[in-house]
């Protein structure tokens, strides 16, 4: 992820812009495949779709949608591999200040729940320390992320790590 | 030319390139070009029309991931006619294009539609009745295995 200030000059365009690598060389998204996958790889979905619901429940990402889930199908009988892009909304279309009151998201993967998935996900977000949260959101340079929102996501990001596990119904 | 074209607001025609860019990652990568879409919209008449190929070649299958196999194979033609359908479907008059060109926006993509006049000829041809039959006039799909007739089309297409 390269963040890119393109300047000014064009109030038509948008000045502070990030720019991440593609998944997969040829991406292909959800809604674009979702109806020729086989049985076996719907079923291998439910670890993945209940991971991320932790995750995205976590940083409130409420606006997902197919085309935000890029798909890549693999040959000798391996699962298939996803990646989740475009987090534009998330940490900030809900989060109006600190200590923001918002429940779990919907899932976009029509999967059931994997409580292992959900048990290891929630663990693993539960068990961040506060000073890597700090280091990662203070490495934006306060011209992409304001300070007082940058104090938002701290305080929503942090608190709501160890109370990931009620939300998402654990 | 431009007496011989009608160009009004409720009369207009969106065409759009279909392509499969078969690497994101790297510049230069080949693209294939898979059909064009059509859209005209006229007082009490929709249509759609897609003209593709229904096959590809062993070496521009050996260009395609195994999802993009799995979407495209055995015939294109299938899965985009399919989506043509959605399109008819889910869109407003005139905005199925624009459907199609956000749903498909990455490797598989159809290009942003483009507004041309609508040809002389179609002004011709088409119906001046606004008879409720017209208005129900369903989307109009054709297979074209004919690769150089596909490859004229594709070329006339902005």
């Amino acid at each position: 992820m390269t963040l890119w200030d393109r300047g000014g000059a064009d109030a038509a365009v948008e000045q502070h812009v990030a720019v991440s690598a593609w998944a997969f060389p040829q991406p292909i998204n959800w809604d674009q495949v979702q109806a020729r996958l086989n049985t076996e790889e719907r079923t291998s979905i439910g670890p993945v779709s209940s991971a991320m619901h932790v995750f995205e429940t976590w940083i409130s990402a409420g606006d997902r949608k197919g085309e935000h889930i890029l798909v890549e199908l693999r040959d000798g009988g391996r699962p298939p591999a996803f990646a989740f892009i475009d987090y534009a909304y998330s940490m900030s279309q809900v989060w109006g200040g600190p200590d923001a009151q918002t429940g779990a998201v919907q899932s976009v993967l029509p999967a059931g729940r994997d409580q292992g998935a959900l048990e290891t996900m929630a663990e693993a977000i539960a068990s961040i320390k506060n000073e890597v949260i700090d280091e990662i959101v203070t490495q934006i340079p306060v011209s992409f992320l304001p300070v007082d929102k940058r104090g938002t996501i701290l305080n929503n990001l942090i608190g709501r790590k160890c109370g990931i596990r009620g939300l998402v119904g654990l | 030319m431009a007496q011989l074209l009608d160009h009004t607001a409720d009369k207009t025609l969106f065409l759009s390139r279909i392509l499969l860019r078969t690497s994101l990652s790297k510049v230069g990568s080949p693209v294939l070009f898979l059909g064009g879409i059509a859209e005209l919209v006229w007082p009490g008449l929709r249509v759609l029309a897609l003209i593709a190929t229904d096959r590809l070649e062993a070496s521009q299958v050996a260009l395609l991931s195994e999802t993009t196999k799995r979407i495209l194979l055995p015939s294109p033609f299938d899965y985009l006619n399919a989506q043509l359908l959605e399109a008819w479907h889910q869109s407003p008059r005139g905005e199925a294009l624009n459907f199609l060109a956000a749903r498909h926006a990455m490797a598989l993509h159809f290009e942003t539609p483009v507004e041309r006049p609508v040809p002389w000829y179609l002004s011709m041809l088409l119906p001046r009745s606004k008879e409720p039959a017209l208005r129900e006039l369903r989307g109009v799909a054709a297979a074209v295995p004919n690769r150089p007739l596909l490859e004229s089309v594709l070329a006339a297409t902005p």
